[in-house]
């Protein structure tokens, strides 16, 4: 594998970890962790919630206390997709031995999913503390977080 | 270029927020910019740990200087206070500097859109939403009648009725709320408590009559006070600009109850039952030949006699896929006669099963049936009663069934669409007759734009149909615009 395919690994286990744009194949011979697919999920599963209860601001008929319940509900559930999100991370960063890859590659790695992660911790905690206002922001600061990522590799890629 | 150099490059670009990297020239640069900085920011923060050393240095000063003054004042005497000069020269009054210095202050509450009143765990909040309804209808409900602000399907002119009644348009904002709400933990549970005023209180079209909605407090699984009815599954009502909604729906009842609600698991899923005592109120159609004259503004008997209240059990499960319930009623309908000894009563029941299913997307299912003997009062607004009075005075209990099905369709996240649909039915005995409803349906149709969480526009198609007991009918077109401004 060359130094340029080695790059193109790192991107593209990172790029499969996000949803907010398309996926490219990774390339052959690379470790299938599992743990993508969960990230993606996790990603997946916290834009929905979000809609949900965004969409709660229309609903006419139902009490604000009902709404409030409704939104602590959708909260915790944040709070278990982001810890999720959080642990696909973890995950991925246990696979890096396996990747053969040098120390600087090694930190550029963890760095990049280590950020991601960092999000992520402080989306649960928010979720947790029952903060509604602040998660949509960290939830698009963690697409942005992506989206830089994806440019980056795709980037180098070329 | 090298692994090495690659990593170099990416490291920084971690810390910085998105941008795109068009050149390695270009990042390189960034690259030095970046160091060059860095060094510049360690030297600011050595210069502001030395000072930061150097104000605890004076603070530890001043509390040691503060607590031997304090030691050195007599017994019952308050300590000097020494007057604080600000940088413009005035001088702030001690008993003022105390208080700014005490003063709790107000913060954010524990649920969205509240504060804490300070000194308080109590969150509070208020709000609600200015409303305004412009209807245009293919026949008017003839004088100043409720049925022309929303759908009243028992008002729909029927045969002879229908003439000299043409199209209508009217214009209201009678649905625009106020809401107030408190939250505050306590170790007996959450204490909630709502309060929500709407202006449709009066049926005359210029008469902006508040009218109390909800008023109801709860703490834990306890609540008291009015709200919805514990047999409507509130989740179920379709998105209608149409304040009274589907005629299949049950009317959208707000009584005084005491209700206990109690959560709990089924393999992994979460679950309630609810259990409430509800205010009870018979309503009758009376016979006119049965002496009975007393009627309401849509021609029923309320005698006001109940011995018990109205006992409701619901049952709750809540997959991650949305909600069903099923909820079950005991309701005891009397009729007693003043002036004389008759007296009639009689136990009836009903059942309703409602859900609203996630589909596709933000796309929704809301449906809801119900059947029962005595459902009139809840069923469809102020249609149908829960019994009729024969000749004699004997009363008999009214088979009610209807359902709804509404599919809300999110084109985007700004625009929304509702289709529903509706119908309910009644088994009246072949003595009623005039101008009672035997069954109707609707269709509601609606295009809404909330291009922010606090506004929305929208125009709603409504078509209904009323079959009254003489297999005479009516119906109504009917084009809704509204406005909502949450504030």
């Amino acid at each position: 594998m060359t130094q340029l395919n080695l790059a193109l690994v790192i991107g593209a286990t990172l790029l499969s970890a996000c949803t907010a744009t398309s996926q490219p194949a990774a390339p052959a011979g690379l470790p299938d962790t599992g743990q993508p697919a969960l990230h993606a999920v996790s990603d997946a599963r916290l834009r929905e919630l979000m809609d949900q209860m965004n969409a709660l601001m229309f609903e006419r008929f139902m009490t604000q206390p009902e709404i409030d319940r409704e939104r602590r509900i959708h909260a915790q559930k944040m709070a278990d997709a982001a810890e999720k999100l959080g642990s696909a991370i973890d995950a991925i960063l246990s696979r890096l031995p396996a990747l053969n890859l040098n120390q600087d590659e090694q930190l550029t790695f963890r760095a990049l999913a280590g950020k991601l992660g960092e999000q992520a911790h402080a989306l649960n905690a928010q979720a947790k503390l029952n903060h509604i206002d602040n998660i949509e922001p960290m939830l698009d600061q963690m697409t942005a977080t992506c989206s830089s990522c994806h440019t980056l590799f795709r980037k180098f890629g070329n | 270029m090298n692994v090495k150099k690659i990593a170099l490059i990416l490291l920084p670009a971690l810390i910085a927020t998105p941008f795109s990297i068009s050149a390695e020239e270009d990042l390189r640069t960034l690259i030095k910019a970046m160091s060059t900085r860095m060094t510049e920011l360690g030297k600011q923060v050595e210069q502001s740990n030395k000072h930061v050393a150097e104000l605890e240095a004076k603070l530890a000063k001043l509390e040691r200087e503060k607590a031997q003054t304090s030691a050195a004042a007599p017994s019952g005497q308050p300590a000097p206070v020494q007057t604080a000069t600000i940088a413009t020269g005035s001088v702030v009054a001690p008993a003022a500097e105390a208080q700014t210095k005490t003063a709790p202050a107000v913060t954010v509450g524990d649920a969205k859109g509240t504060f804490k009143i300070p000194g308080s765990d109590t969150s509070l909040g208020f709000g609600g939403y200015v409303k305004l309804d412009a209807n245009y209808s293919s026949i008017g409900m003839g004088g100043d009648k409720l049925g022309d602000q929303h759908l009243v399907v028992a008002q729909i002119p029927v045969g002879a009725n229908r003439l000299g009644e043409h199209s209508k348009a009217t214009f209201h904002a009678k649905e625009s709320r106020f809401w107030l709400k408190s939250f505050t933990p306590s170790g007996w549970g959450d204490i909630n408590t709502f309060l929500e005023l709407d202006l449709l209180g009066a049926a005359e079209i210029s008469n902006y009559t508040p009218r109390l909605r909800h008023a109801y407090g709860s703490i834990g699984n306890f609540l008291a006070g009015q709200t919805w009815t514990t047999f409507l599954n509130v989740a179920a009502i379709g998105d209608t600009l149409d304040s009274a909604g589907s005629v299949g729906a049950l009317v959208y009842l707000r009584q005084p109850q005491v209700r206990w609600t109690q959560p709990f698991n089924l393999a992994g899923t979460p679950m309630e039952f609810q259990a409430a005592l509800e205010t009870p109120k018979s309503r009758l159609w009376a016979d006119p030949l049965s002496g009975e004259t007393a009627r309401d503004a849509y021609g029923f008997n309320n005698p006001n006699d109940e011995r018990y209240p109205d006992f409701i059990a619901r049952l709750n499960y809540n997959p991650e896929w949305g909600s069903l319930s099923l909820a079950g009623m005991g309701r005891q309908i009397r009729y007693t006669r003043q002036a004389s000894v008759l007296q009639q009563e009689a136990w009836g029941g009903a059942v309703s099963l409602a859900g609203k299913i996630n589909t596709v997307g933000m796309d929704n299912l809301r449906f809801m049936l119900n059947y029962g003997n005595a459902i009139g009062r809840y069923a469809t607004f102020n249609t149908f009663g829960d019994a009729v009075l024969d000749a004699n005075g004997q009363l008999q209990l009214v088979k009610v069934y209807g359902g709804t099905l509404a599919y809300q369709h999110w084109w985007d996240k700004s625009w929304r669409s509702t289709l529903a649909y509706g119908f309910v039915s009644s088994d009246q005995p072949v003595f009623v007759g005039g101008e009672t409803t035997r069954r109707a349906q609707s269709v509601h149709a609606n295009l809404l734009w909330s291009p922010l969480s606090q506004a929305t526009i929208g125009l709603e198609y409504i078509y209904a149909l009323r079959e009254r007991t003489d297999n005479q009918s009516g119906d109504l077109h009917r084009v809704q615009f509204s406005t909502r401004f949450n504030f």
